[in-house]
């Protein structure tokens, strides 16, 4: 429903120049392939757990976004995203992120593109201090299908860096901060996506 | 002379299937009740003929299921009205035609709890009428977007998860996902 009508209202909005305001949507897939944990923490018996492991995984998740933002140039775009996205499994996060897009060929041109994405993703919408960070770095091929419309096919990497919430195995409590000396995740993933901007 | 026969047999196969530019299109589906391709068959008097199978993916995207089902569905459809813009043409249409599948039927619940809640109930076979409506937008000579809405009225045919025996029921989220979008990316030729 709410791509239709950011279809019908790019008919009405779109001119004879590149409109200086962007908005669209993305959605795709993406594969959790590399994680690492270390944790070191004091449990209420007294004792220290050091816990370091990282390996290859595969996790599949998938995410989907929606975007404002601005063409600062015929090459270059800046806009917000946000929506939702999932990291690993049973972890899932409401990104906020900006990304600056660099178009080879101008945007109203079919050419490659390459973009570079950074901010945060509330794990609790409760409890917006709680955040991960998130980064990813990507390319793709940008299909221009009218003067306000174009179609994106993108592949990025992306990073995601967390500072997960430690349960003591024995109370089942949460580890308080006081008894925290590292606590460290991160999630590597490839992904996959489709965006449409207007 | 033989040879020739056939090779004139092959050329006229050939034209035959030339001749109809932008007659076939092959796309990819995106929604969120599932994934996967379409082909359309262009036919005379402004309709056409869709298959489209994909991987349905109820409870997928909110944890509560981690296989896809897979769904296989024919419509045909009529464009009944088209007009153009801004060198975008739009094409409205509507369809029907039947569908089947090895899916999930409608569980209460939204988000898998913590713990992890699964669906509970079987796969089971479906099957089913169902009945179309879109909006063709044509950017170019070779690529269109479709935005489809498609409603499924049938039967869910599944092996019941406590007592064994089989359990027959109208296929829910044929209906209540009458409304969520499907967008296709096609390239016509």
């Amino acid at each position: 429903m709410v791509i239709s009508l950011l279809l019908l209202a790019s008919c009405a909005l779109s001119h004879a120049a590149q409109p200086f305001i962007r908005y669209g949507v993305e959605w795709g897939s993406s594969g959790t392939l590399f994680t690492a944990k270390h944790q070191n923490y004091t449990v209420g018996e007294g004792y220290r757990v050091d816990e370091n492991h990282a390996g290859w995984t595969f996790i599949g998740n998938a995410q989907i976004l929606a975007d404002l933002g601005v063409n600062i140039t015929p090459h270059i775009a800046v806009a917000a995203y946000t929506g939702l996205a999932g990291i690993a499994e049973g972890f899932r996060v409401i990104p906020l992120t900006m990304r600056g897009t660099y178009y080879f060929r101008e945007m109203d041109c079919d050419g490659m593109l390459c973009y570079f994405d950074g901010g945060v993703g509330f794990k609790e919408l409760r409890n917006p201090s709680k955040i991960c960070t998130l980064l990813s770095a990507g390319t793709g091929y940008h299909v221009a299908l009218s003067r306000s419309v174009s179609l994106d096919f993108l592949f990025s990497a992306r990073a995601s860096l967390d500072r997960p919430d430690i349960v003591d195995p024995d109370s089942g409590r949460k580890i308080p901060e006081s008894s925290i000396r590292l606590d460290q995740a991160s999630y590597y993933s490839l992904n996959i996506s489709i965006a449409l901007n207007f | 002379m033989k040879h020739s026969k056939v090779l004139v047999l092959i050329l006229c196969l050939a034209m035959t299937l030339t001749a109809g530019a932008q007659d076939y299109s092959f796309g990819l589906y995106s929604s969120i009740k599932g994934i996967g391709a379409t082909f359309e068959h262009r036919r005379p008097n402004n309709c056409f003929n869709s298959y489209t199978a994909t991987m349905d993916i109820y409870g997928m995207p909110t944890g509560r299921s981690n296989m896809p089902g897979g769904h296989f569905s024919y419509s045909h459809n009529v464009i009944y009205r088209e007009y153009g813009s801004n060198g975008v043409k739009y094409s409205l249409y509507w369809g029907t035609g039947c569908s089947a599948g090895f899916v999930h039927d409608f569980e209460k619940g939204l988000f898998a709890q913590p713990g992890g809640t699964i669906l509970r109930r079987n796969y089971g076979l479906m099957c089913a009428l169902d009945g179309n409506y879109g909006c063709r937008f044509t950017f170019r000579e070779s690529l269109c977007l479709d935005l489809r809405f498609t409603g499924e009225f049938g039967c869910h045919i599944r092996k019941d998860e406590i007592h064994g025996n089989q359990d027959l029921s109208c296929y829910l989220n044929g209906i209540f996902r009458a409304l969520y979008p499907q967008l296709i990316i096609s390239y016509l030729f």
